[in-house]
């Protein structure tokens, strides 16, 4: 199902570059974020 | 799609100061609406999120390639807790 604007971004927690577990609920209440999602590095499309 | 090990000589490469995350199973993509099924790969895509986790702006495809909407979108939010705080 497609997300819209106003919507609540679904929680998620995955392995950033370092290995550490990131979660999107640990920014919740004190900081926005920019989720960018692309299929490989240096890719252009 | 690249896995945490790529993404940590991707980050050294380009010198990050923000985390590089991988969604090697898709789980993300997939629940986020833009894995692209017939490939096995999320579409570019660029959410702002605020911090009530609140989708506050959406780059689909080519225009998610400029992020000058993302940029304006995240300065909105700035200003707008700014004038809040006055």
């Amino acid at each position: 199902m497609a997300l819209n604007i106003g919507d609540q971004a679904p929680d998620f927690e995955l392995p950033d570059h370092t290995g550490r577990q990131v979660r999107l609920r640990d920014f919740l209440g004190k900081r926005s974020v920019v989720l960018a999602f692309y299929v490989y590095a240096s890719t252009p499309g | 799609m690249d896995s945490s090990p790529a993404n940590r000589a991707f980050a050294k490469q380009i010198g990050v100061s923000f985390p590089l995350l991988s969604d090697f199973n898709r789980t993300v993509s997939r629940e986020y609406g833009i894995l692209n099924a017939q490939h096995g790969f999320a579409n570019r895509t660029t959410f702002v999120v605020d911090k009530q986790g609140v989708i506050t702006h959406i780059d689909k495809d080519r225009e998610a390639l400029d992020p000058t909407g993302a940029h304006d979108a995240c300065s909105l939010m700035a200003h707008r807790e700014a004038e809040k705080k006055k």
